[in-house]
């Protein structure tokens, strides 16, 4: 059985930062621009107290919603 | 014999249709189904016109405290539930060193919504391990119990204040695991974490902290045995539960284990959610793995008033944080006309007054009020020439904090879309919360509501089919081999219910809480008797027994 597409994720490992998941996960990438794209598609990471802190069990996006989806309701 | 029960339907979990027949239990097990029984039993039961049934079992509560003193989880029982699962969303009694009782009673206080005085007094901390939280339960039992380890208490036994700071190191990884493994020969059924869950401070509960690849550790052991992972996915996002998906699949084919993940929730405002996780769960499922998303039955309403700090109120860290000071400090706060501006700008910003508007009374204590009751805040508002936030708090003032509202079909509550939901042969029934959130709802007569609505007046179920989800396949799911289904051999946990009847009473408060704390219940209709293990346990003409027969089962 083969799954369908699903958006991309990944979990931080152990120490890692949001430049080193920046780098990691969007290789080729500047960081500048890794970096604002990861926030773009991680807003319920960065809308919560403190904005941008990455606890070990969270789902980082890296890539935007996909086409069709209705949205991250 | 010891109990035969006559003349009744026999509904027996496999989703067959149900025949008349007899039953005969003998020393806690069930030794004769169908046909007449010749000869008297110690007892006998005349279930004449009434379903006889294996009882319910609930996978998703949080008893874990009130066990201590309440063995017969009231009112679950009385509602036909003879097994519990407690230890859900990473929190269970144990095992817990002494030193860290005060973190876990905030987490638990922030949950359950437990009082004070659950924790002070109304029983004797006599336990750390695993082993020890099931020795304080014996002989207090009066329904079985199936308890989960709690990821946040592992990880704080074994990190101590660095459980909600950072990764675990190897070393810590290894102790978890053999702490889990020691929950688990204890007779642990398996091991729940959340991904949701604050503290009293609002701040994560410590499963939050882990890595994927300490979840991965932990699901190594839980592979050993066959166990349940149980999860709170961000329920509230679809993408995030269909990452939470994944990972459960990916956990449970790693380790052949079975995981579920609890609530998923239908609601108009995100009306896709159910359809992409459901598409995800089953081609997840088609792989071979075991993704149990549970569904409640009932729809979300929240009761509450000013005097606790309800989940009404966790919206906003200061209604919420203002609703957690002592009495006369909050009643300072709500009248100094500032911090109320403050207030009422959270809660209807931009002059939006929708998450209110709805909001009913639904009583007070001062008799000049009493024309308010049934009415929405919308309404008085409009009338005062004020906001339903601004009406709300005043009335509550002018009770002495007292008066109760309710927030009703706050979502889940289209029965169009709740029954085929919840009959999907992918759905586990569950989620039902029993024992929590007891100062925001009642969370008690799931299975009535599902019988009353899904059964009888839409037929989204047959009598059968329904029996079926929430006995026989919830035993599977599980991995419970000697519940679940009327058969000789298995143990005797029986429900009998008129099925014209059977549903949940209204909504009312109680006072039964320890040093009489409140909460809000609601007890069963249309139940007849309840049997667990081969005694009765409650009865319509008796109520509850003396009889502690419940146990710990385990996978």
């Amino acid at each position: 059985m083969t799954l369908s597409r699903s958006r991309s994720f990944t979990t931080a490992h152990p120490g890692e930062d949001w430049p080193d998941i920046a780098r990691r996960a969007l290789p080729g990438e500047a960081t500048d621009a890794a970096l604002e794209a990861l926030k773009s598609w991680n807003l319920h990471l960065f809308l919560r107290q403190p904005g941008g802190r990455i606890l070990g069990s969270d789902v980082i996006f890296t890539e935007a919603p996909l086409p069709g989806a209705a949205g991250d309701g | 014999m010891d109990l035969i029960i006559r003349n009744g339907r026999l509904v027996d979990g496999t989703g067959l249709p149900g025949f008349l027949g007899d039953l005969g239990v003998a020393d806690g097990r069930i030794v004769h189904v169908g046909g007449r029984i010749p000869g008297r039993a110690a007892r006998e039961i005349d279930a004449a016109g009434a379903v006889v049934a294996p009882g319910f079992i609930d996978p998703h509560t949080h008893f874990d405290v009130q066990l201590l003193w309440d063995g017969q989880a009231r009112p679950a029982l009385e509602h036909g539930i003879t097994t519990v699962v407690p230890g859900n969303c990473s929190l269970s009694l144990a095992p817990l060193k002494a030193e860290h009782r005060p973190r876990l009673v905030g987490m638990f206080q922030q949950i359950e919504e437990m009082p004070d005085a659950a924790f002070d007094g109304a029983f004797e901390w006599t336990w750390e391990s695993f082993d020890g939280y099931l020795d304080a339960l014996e002989g207090k039992l009066g329904v079985n119990v199936a308890p989960l380890a709690g990821h946040s208490v592992i990880r704080l036994w074994v990190m101590g204040d660095a459980a909600t700071e950072r990764a675990a190191t190897a070393e810590e990884l290894t102790a978890m695991q053999a702490l889990l493994r020691q929950c688990l020969e204890a007779g642990a059924i398996g091991l729940s974490t959340s991904f949701v869950d604050v503290d009293e401070k609002l701040q994560p509960v410590p499963s939050r902290y882990a890595h994927f690849e300490e979840i991965d550790a932990l699901a190594s052991v839980l592979g050993e045995y066959g166990r349940m992972l149980q999860v709170v996915p961000e329920f509230y996002a679809t993408d995030i539960t269909l990452a939470r998906v994944d990972q459960l699949a990916e956990l449970s084919l790693k380790h052949q284990i079975p995981t579920t993940f609890s609530p998923l929730f239908d609601s108009a405002a995100t009306p896709d959610n159910v359809n992409r996780v459901l598409a995800r769960v089953s081609e997840q499922m088609a792989r071979g793995a075991r993704v149990w998303p549970q569904v409640q039955t009932r729809p979300i309403d929240i009761s509450f008033t000013f005097e606790v700090a309800s989940l009404m109120f966790a919206f906003t860290p200061g209604w919420y944080v203002t609703m957690r000071l002592p009495r006369e400090e909050k009643i300072a706060a709500l009248s100094n006309p500032e911090r109320l501006d403050e207030l009422v700008d959270a809660a209807e910003p931009g002059g939006n007054i929708e998450r209110f508007e709805s909001v009913r009374v639904r009583a007070v204590i001062r008799r000049e009020d009493e024309a308010l009751v049934g009415r929405t805040l919308g309404d008085i508002a409009a009338e005062r020439g004020s906001t339903p936030a601004r009406v709300m708090v005043a009335i509550a003032l002018a009770n002495d904090l007292q008066a109760s509202f309710l927030a009703a079909d706050l979502g889940h509550n289209d029965p169009a879309r709740i029954g085929p939901l919840l009959a999907h042969p992918m759905v586990h029934i569950g989620a039902s919360d029993g024992g929590a959130h007891i100062q925001s709802f009642a969370t008690y007569g799931d299975t009535g509501y599902l019988f009353r609505h899904f059964v009888r007046d839409r037929q989204d179920f047959t009598l059968e089919g329904a029996v079926k989800k929430i006995t026989a396949d919830t035993a599977r799911i599980w991995g419970i081999t000697d519940r679940g289904l009327l058969k000789p051999g298995m143990a005797a946990d029986i429900t009998i219910f008129d099925p014209d009847v059977i549903d949940r009473a209204e909504e009312e408060v109680a006072h039964d809480m320890p040093e009489q704390g409140m909460r809000y219940v609601r007890h069963a209709r249309g139940i007849e008797a309840v049997i667990v293990n081969g005694e009765l346990a409650w009865s319509t003409q008796g109520g509850y027994s003396d009889a502690h027969s419940g146990r710990v089962v385990n996978a």
